[in-house]
């Protein structure tokens, strides 16, 4: 339950499942049935269609499943990491207790004295074979390429399609302009342009926190992926733009092409010389004028509510909500810059970690109250605090970027600098966001990110036929 | 006493000094660890005047007996001072001026959530590392329960709630340093005498010492070689003759020491402002206005027993199971299991697949009076993990030293090393432990004689840096993707692995450290200190 002062309290159940969701409703009706009903008497009757679902629901003496309703109100994250992805519970689980009698097997290791890993390995997988018949079977994929190229070009596509619309403008002015008159105008607008951001691109004094990572070294490191990039925004937008030519200005074909090719070429111009670094200094200016939040107090019975319920198991929940930042780039960041997080995550990260982040098992972000606060949510490894320090520590560029468009954020320098690693500004601005998690049931309580990994690599190798010894030595490192 | 170092450098051969004005307002603990001064009398204090006296009188007394000294030079005796939360009340503090100090520091080190994180106690249960019948002192800071049974959230059921009272209250630490015992005795004598005067009463007296061996080298009551590692803090104007940077392996920011300077998080600490003679908080315009936290720190003390016959039978009855070395052909001995503890040998140096890292000649000594002792090698402590040691084959992974500071080996991939260093240091200690109770004559016999360690932490947020090392390195069972264990020397019984080919030896080790009582201290400044006598 989220409670703020400027919104009615908000119920969130948080449901992280595998498989599809026809079942999970299924076993929610059938654990929790009676009890989501009485949750649902003491919330608000909605005004949309579900009202009428919902007064069935709560009616009195009601025996009509609850679960119909709430599907009317799910809201899917806008951004999802998701830890250990490609494992689901039951084979969590079974490889825990793979590990578990491996561990049992090995005893204090003395035994195996004189025995190359292989050997170790050999006389495990035998030994326990006939328990866990699955290890002579290939371990199933945890990831299917064909769902990675998706996700690759789901994200190739989210992006396409924002560049491509940002550099309509500039082809348009193309195909009305002489070469002569774009180069004057463009020169007129982009030399300004370029001195007010190296103006103003740096940090305030208080603000900077001496990033190594900033959004321009950031972009010149990735030069090349950069450049790649325009080269095939190009080419995708290349028959787009031709087709416009030959709709709009009558042109034939060969005349189409070449003429778009022109078009394209100063759209990127655009893109690159005065719209990109407009932008820029547009968030520049709202994050100089940004009302952070230096002193957010954190009602100190509610901190207690949360620290009592935290650091009982190795893992650990937090809700946290917080409003959105009114101006228009700030919230077309947030709804376009989240979907891309998330993309990018899932299309990039594979091993289960988030960069030298382990403990996450998933988090999630999604928007609510009509899009004007962020939800987040988060099941994570350790104490809280170690939870923040690696925020700010291993990942503030990313964490500054999420939440640089959030009151009361810590003051941000170009979207991903400085922020989050104002350490103690940035924990005590989360902490006054958050509010206890009542309810919380983990599908492995005592199982970290890491470990789950570990049992992985574990059981993944007792299934191999065959290890090479340097690869069987790694494998007996995990043991 | 031997061949005991006697020129300025820290202990571990590291020496940084604060600039003017810092080194005349910061006490003089912080910078150094006193290796000129050895023997110490370690006092806790307890305030008993009544309502009529004025809360900052003893401070005034004690500066004539023994005055705070600053970090300023070398000199030939020294005090130190540490106040706690409730200490601060006890003189009147206002409640305003105490709300400007850290949460950890006001809850104290047994508050509910606290005691759970620390692993010193979870619900109702003393765990297994503190003494029987729980710690003996404390500042017995009474629970906040402002606002409870008020707003929405009151009605619900509450997890876990404890008082914890311990026997003894404490509400200052004074630690007195000094070259010889028989010194040391007479003036803790002569202090306490003047307190007493004023009401405060010594509660606990400890004689702690650093205590060298013949090669000028600290040991603790185990038998192992102390006070190798520290961080190395670092700030362009207030450390004196910094370097142009940071050390690359234990350079932390001097705001993770010192209060009031740029920290590890990029952030400064400020207190809050007084004037002098008033005790409510200063108009901030004021230019006269004192920052009560600035140049100040915080002292996070536990007094931790040691059974030393117990730690080392139990290591010769886990040699005795492990069989013979394959490294050797021998038998594998205590030693070799302690050794593995600790993640250093007995002298110091820490532990490589293959032996021990040799230690680098010295450099020809640039000090006059540097002792020959100096000019020995000593262990070297500018070493990472990564790359010599990535799998724990030498210093297991669930080693003290490692769990302590992991430096770089906790990156998955060579790519990490150099963020996952730096993330590490942040959560660097200044340890300044000094050790209680006479060497134990025979390892082997317990002779019913209390010793151990007065483990003594300076850091500026006690949260990411003591807590974070107690919690999540020292006590976690999944640090570093082991399971089910935890530190070997401080944690519960417990399983130690230790990195071997082909597999992990899996030892059982129990618990030979316990905790005697603690808390924690504010470490003030002596412009605070001045103020706060006027109280
Ligand atoms: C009876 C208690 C203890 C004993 C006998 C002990 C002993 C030692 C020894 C022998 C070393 C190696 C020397 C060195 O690196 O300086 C060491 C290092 C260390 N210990 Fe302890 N210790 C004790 C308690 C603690 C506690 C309670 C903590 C913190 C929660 C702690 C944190 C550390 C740290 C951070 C290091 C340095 C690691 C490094 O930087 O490489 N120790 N200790």
């Amino acid at each position: 339950m989220v409670e703020s002062s400027d919104y009615d309290a908000l119920l969130v159940i948080e449901a992280n499942f595998d498989g599809p969701p026809g079942p999970f409703w299924a076993q929610l009706q059938a654990l929790l049935g009676e009890r989501l009903r009485e949750v649902l008497r003491c919330c608000k009757r909605p005004m949309d269609s579900s009202a009428c679902l919902y007064d069935l629901v709560t009616a009195d003496r009601s025996r009509r499943d609850p679960a119909p309703f709430l599907e009317c109100h799910v809201i899917h994250p806008k951004a999802f990491f998701h830890g250990n992805r490609g494992l689901p519970r039951e084979r969590i689980l079974a490889e825990q207790a793979l590990a578990e009698m491996v561990e049992d097997r090995l005893k204090d290791g003395s035994s195996w004295n004189g025995q190359s890993s292989e050997e170790v390995r050999q006389a495990l997988r035998s030994e326990l074979m006939p328990k866990f018949d699955w290890l002579g079977n290939k371990p199933a994929t945890r990831i299917p390429l064909t769902e990675t190229l998706l996700d690759w070009l789901k994200l190739a596509a989210l992006l396409f399609a924002v560049l491509h619309i940002s550099l309509v403008p500039g082809a348009v002015l193309a195909a009305l302009l002489g070469d002569a008159a774009l180069a004057v105008l463009f020169a007129v607008a982009a030399i300004p342009v370029w001195m007010f951001f190296n103006r103003y691109r740096r940090p305030i004094e208080t603000v900077g926190t001496s990033s190594s990572v900033t959004l321009l070294s950031f972009a010149r490191k990735n030069l090349i992926k950069i450049l790649g990039a325009l080269a095939v925004l190009f080419l995708l937008s290349w028959p787009i733009s031709a087709s416009a030519n030959v709709l709009a200005r009558d042109l034939a074909w060969p005349a189409a092409w070449q003429a778009s090719a022109r078009q394209l070429a100063w759209g990127i111009v655009w893109l690159i010389a005065i719209l990109i670094p407009a932008v820029l200094i547009w968030m520049r200016y709202l994050e100089r004028h940004d009302s952070s939040q230096d002193g957010p107090e954190t009602d100190p019975l509610v901190l207690r509510q949360m620290r009592e319920m935290e650091d009982w198991i190795p893992q650990n929940h937090m809700v946290s909500v917080v409003s959105l930042r009114p101006q228009i780039p700030r919230r077309a960041m947030s709804y376009i810059g989240t979907p891309l997080i998330h993309l990018a995550l899932r299309a990039a990260v594979h091993d289960g970690y988030l960069g030298s982040m382990r403990t996450i098992h998933c988090a999630q972000w999604a928007f609510v109250n009509n899009g004007s606060r962020l939800l987040f949510l988060s099941n994570y490894d350790l104490s809280w605090e170690s939870y923040f320090d690696d925020f700010i520590e291993k990942a503030h560029e990313g964490v500054t970027a999420v939440w640089c468009g959030s009151v009361g954020f810590p003051p941000v320098t170009m979207l991903i600098e400085d922020g989050a690693a104002h350490g103690r500004a940035f924990k005590n601005w989360a902490r006054h966001s958050m509010s206890p998690t009542r309810f919380w049931v983990s599908a492995y309580p005592n199982l970290t990110v890491d470990q789950i990994e570990r049992n992985n690599r574990i059981a993944n190798g007792l299934c191999a036929a065959r290890l090479s010894p340097e690869a069987a030595r790694q494998w007996a490192e995990d043991l | 006493m031997g061949g005991r170092p006697v020129s300025e450098r820290n202990l571990d051969g590291s020496s940084w000094k604060l600039a003017e004005p810092h080194a005349h307002q910061v006490q003089g603990m912080v910078v150094s660890g006193f290796s000129h001064l050895p023997i110490s009398q370690t006092l806790l204090l307890r305030f008993d005047w009544d309502k009529t006296v004025r809360g900052g009188a003893w401070l005034e007394a004690l500066a004539e007996i023994a005055p705070v000294t600053p970090a300023d030079g070398k000199q030939d005796s020294s005090a130190s001072l540490g106040i706690t939360a409730t200490g601060l009340k006890k003189m009147g503090l206002s409640d305003e001026i105490l709300a400007g100090f850290s949460q950890p520091f006001r809850e104290g080190m047994f508050q509910t959530d606290r005691m759970r994180r620390l692993n010193d106690r979870v619900g109702t249960q003393w765990s297994e590392c503190v003494i029987d019948g729980g710690p003996l002192w404390s500042a017995n800071t009474p629970p906040d329960n402002s606002g409870e049974g008020s707003g929405l959230l009151a009605s619900l059921p509450r997890r876990d709630s404890v008082r914890v009272v311990t026997e003894l209250t404490v509400h200052a630490i004074l630690i007195i340093h000094c070259t010889d015992a028989p010194e040391a005795t007479t003036w803790a004598k002569e202090t306490a005498a003047v307190l007493k005067r004023c009401d405060v009463n010594v509660v606990r007296a400890k004689e702690t010492t650093l205590g060298f061996d013949d090669e000028g080298m600290v040991r603790e009551h185990f038998g192992f070689v102390d006070g190798l590692s520290q961080p190395i803090p670092w700030d362009e104007e207030a450390v004196r003759d910094a370097p142009p940077a940071p050390d690359p392996i234990h350079g932390i920011a001097l705001g993770d020491v010192v209060l009031g300077h740029t920290d590890g998080h990029h952030e400064t600490t400020t207190g809050p402002l007084v004037v002098p003679g008033n005790n409510a908080l200063a108009d901030p315009d004021d230019p006269s206005a004192l920052d009560l936290l600035f140049n100040g720190s915080y002292l996070v003390v536990r007094e931790l027993r040691q059974d030393v016959a117990g730690f080392w039978n139990d290591a010769e009855r886990i040699a005795r199971t492990m069989g013979t070395n394959p490294a050797t052909g021998g038998q594998f001995d205590g030693n070799w299991v302690g050794e593995r503890v600790i993640g250093r040998s007995m002298e110091g140096d820490v532990l490589r697949p293959d032996g021990v890292l040799p230690r680098k000649p010295v450099s020809p000594p640039n000090e006059a009076h540097a002792a020959s002792s100096e000019t020995k090698p000593v262990p070297d402590n500018e070493f990472l993990y990564w790359d010599d040691d990535r799998a724990g084959l030498g210093c297991p992974l669930g080693s003290h030293i490692r769990r302590g500071n992991p430096r770089d080996g906790l990156a998955t991939k060579p790519s990490q090393t150099k963020s996952l260093l730096a993330s590490s240091n942040r959560h660097r200690i200044i340890r300044r432990a000094r050790k209680f109770g006479p060497y134990i004559e025979d390892r082997m016999v317990d002779d019913g004689v209390e010793r151990g360690l007065i483990f003594a932490v300076i850091n500026a947020d006690i949260e990411r840096q003591f807590e974070f090392v107690q919690q999540s390195w020292m006590m976690s069972p999944s640090f570093h993707t082991l399971f089910d264990e935890t530190d070997p020397l401080l944690g519960p019984k417990s399983n130690f692995s230790i990195g071997a080919e082909p597999v992990r030896r899996r030892v059982t080790i129990h618990n030979h450290t316990k905790l005697a009582g603690g808390d924690y201290f504010f470490l003030p400044s002596l412009p605070a200190l001045e103020w706060l006598s006027g109280l």
